[in-house]
């Protein structure tokens, strides 16, 4: 890991220089499929000389469109030894979703034009190399082209998920990986002989980086099953964590509760989770009653609660930028909502009242990465002062390629985040992402906490909730909560009370109840606030009922 | 018969009782991420098949559910 050259690593790889291996699962078909790190690699360059012959040239860019995961994989690594950037399409497992990948390749055409290449399994309504049996692909030892690879050269493209705009694709060089994998190892306390298990799908950062490069730069076992069928049935996940002996494995937030949920009622199931010690949860806001409500459960089938891994990465930071410090318990402070003010100092409370929220920390900066707490143009030096957070390092990367060949830099290699928070004894606590920060009177509200109160009173799900401010006259600035619910829902008087409390307790001027589908998420699972904002605006919500505080 | 099959499986899984035409898309009809593979398993469950993304990908209408467990 000292060199900053991962097609060296590949050819050491595809030469024998490697003892991991990825095992594919399709827990339907009770299929595993053992492949050798250097199998992969092999196969890969084998790809690699089909793709030069197709006319792939250096610094192209390969979109790879695939629900097979060892597809993707060797399309990825392939697109590497010949020279040019892949970037793994995000597919959803959804009802005609070949228009949705349509859209999206004639989205990154516009961009990148004729040096956009996209390789697929099948012939799809753009120009496309095929890539057909993964099986039958030649071995090679050398890569398709040889390079002399510079530590900043580009290595590949990761889409941002969009949550707050149309997509970009993020530029990550040889240097970023090989520096936030190190990172990585460090913050997990990795050995050198670790399993990984992951349903994430290798279109996100958290599964390209976190299980796909972090398995591989390191060497690791590293089983990986579909994300549809983690989705279908949460419990093969860890059931698999107790077939493989998994050490790591990761989540985004949601996934605790999407997981209790589903499989709470089951009682007979037969796991053993002690071998894990690091479960990284991250992507969204860290709920600690989410961590506490998976813990409990899981604790009797041997989970270590200091096993439960809260981080905070983005794709601009390669992945990871903290963790929990290992073998640490998860923390969490009570603050009082009044008090979280950008610039200011937020009050911790030991009263947990209902203007006590509570933030998870998410852990300590990784190595040689650097924080600060900014507002007004000034680094906050002192803990608990509410402000944006930027990041520099070597793990951050270089910025946005929005033309081939042309990255937009990031200013002073310093990476505005976006998201709010603030330091406590050297941890990191996230408010919220600063478009989801909502300002009344001063005070800054968190969105997602308004829509927890929302969905817990209506007993409705959180993802059905999307809590933002009406921007359309600024002088009579309301907050407003949609709330997804069949189309013929009429609110009965007790639901009429609970409105009532809720506009009354919170800073909710208004609740839309509408149509279910119309809140849109980015494809790893985040509310496109801007989105439902502009819904609102110009009236696409089909809306089935208001309630306000004057009903 | 499946039509009506179908149309039942989709008003159960939105749990609201929609008009539904052949040519709908069934994208339009107010499905979450969830509700989709909520949907692909209760037709696996129906019509004892594999439901892949890669099927549901292709599966625009729900004249074209209708089809697939035809």
């Amino acid at each position: 890991m000292n060199s900053f050259n991962f097609i060296r690593l590949l050819e050491e790889y595809a030469n024998g220089k490697s003892q991991g291996k990825h095992i594919f699962l399709n827990p339907r078909k009770n299929v595993s499929k053992k492949v050798s790190h250097a199998s992969l690699i092999r196969r890969s360059f084998g790809f690699s000389y089909q793709l030069s012959d197709a006319g792939i040239n250096k610094g192209d860019i390969c979109y790879i469109v695939s629900n097979n995961q060892e597809t993707q994989l060797i399309c990825f690594y392939a697109a590497i030894a010949s020279g040019a950037i892949p970037m793994i399409g995000a597919q959803l497992p959804r009802f005609g979703a070949e228009d949705e990948v349509s859209n999206k390749i004639a989205y990154w055409k516009k961009l990148y034009g004729a040096r956009l290449k996209v390789i697929s399994e099948n012939e799809l309504k753009t120009n496309s190399i095929i890539i057909d049996n993964i099986n039958s692909l030649p071995d090679a030892l050398q890569p398709a082209s040889r390079m002399n690879v510079k530590e900043d050269d580009i290595l590949y493209l990761q889409s941002s998920s969009a949550t707050t705009g149309s997509p970009k694709a993020i530029s990550v060089s040889h240097k970023n990986i090989f520096t936030n994998i190190r990172q990585i190892k460090k913050g997990l306390d990795a050995n050198d002989n670790e399993t990984f298990v992951s349903w994430l799908p290798l279109y996100h950062d958290m599964g390209l980086v976190g299980a796909e490069l972090f398995s591989l730069i390191c060497d690791y076992d590293l089983i990986l099953m579909p994300p549809y069928e983690f989705t279908r049935n949460p419990e093969i996940w860890l059931e698999t964590i107790f077939s493989y002996k998994g050490t790591i494995t990761a989540i985004p937030s949601f996934a605790t509760d999407y997981v209790i949920d589903r499989i709470e009622t089951v009682s007979d199931v037969k796991l053993d989770l002690s071998s894990l010690h690091s479960v990284c949860i991250g992507a969204e806001p860290i709920r600690m009653d989410s961590l506490e409500k998976f813990y409990n459960f899981y604790s009797r089938y041997g989970l270590k609660k200091n096993a439960l891994v809260p981080c905070y990465g983005l794709a601009e930071s390669t992945l990871a930028a903290t963790f929990k410090p290992s073998r640490t318990l998860p923390k969490s402070l009570l603050v009082l909502q009044n008090s979280i003010k950008r610039g200011e100092k937020v009050e911790l409370t030991s009263n947990d009242s209902n203007n006590a929220i509570r933030i998870t920390s998410v852990g300590e900066l990784v190595e040689n990465l650097r924080c600060d707490i900014v507002h007004n143009n000034k680094v906050i030096k002192n803990d608990l002062i509410c402000g944006e957070i930027y990041l520099r390092g070597p793990s951050i990367t270089q910025g946005y390629m929005h033309d081939p060949g042309f990255i937009s830099l990031l200013p002073n290699n310093t990476l505005s985040t976006g998201d709010i928070g603030f330091m406590y004894k050297e941890e990191i606590y996230i408010l919220d992402r600063d478009k989801n920060i909502i300002i009344m009177n001063g005070v800054n509200y968190i969105a997602s906490e308004i829509e927890t109160f929302v969905a817990e009173l209506l007993c409705v799900e959180k993802r059905n909730v999307i809590v933002f401010e009406n921007q359309i006259n600024i002088k009579e600035k309301k907050i407003i909560a949609v709330v997804e619910v069949r189309n013929n829902y009429q609110p009965g008087d007790d639901i009429k009370k609970l409105i009532e409390k809720i506009c009354t307790s919170s800073i909710v001027n208004e609740i839309h109840f509408i149509s279910r589908g119309f809140i849109e998420m980015t494809s790893s699972g985040k509310k496109q606030y801007f989105l439902a904002r502009k819904k609102f605006e110009i009236g696409e919500f089909n809306i089935v009922n208001i309630c306000s505080r004057s009903m | 018969m499946e039509a009506e099959i179908i149309v039942q499986l989709i008003r159960r899984v939105l749990k609201k009782n929609i008009n539904i035409h052949m040519e709908d898309k069934i994208i339009d009809l107010g499905f979450s991420s969830m509700q989709m593979v909520q949907l692909a398993v209760s037709l696996e469950e129906h019509c004892d098949c594999e439901i892949t993304p890669d099927v549901m990908a292709k599966i625009s209408t729900v004249s074209d559910l209708v089809e697939l467990i035809s």
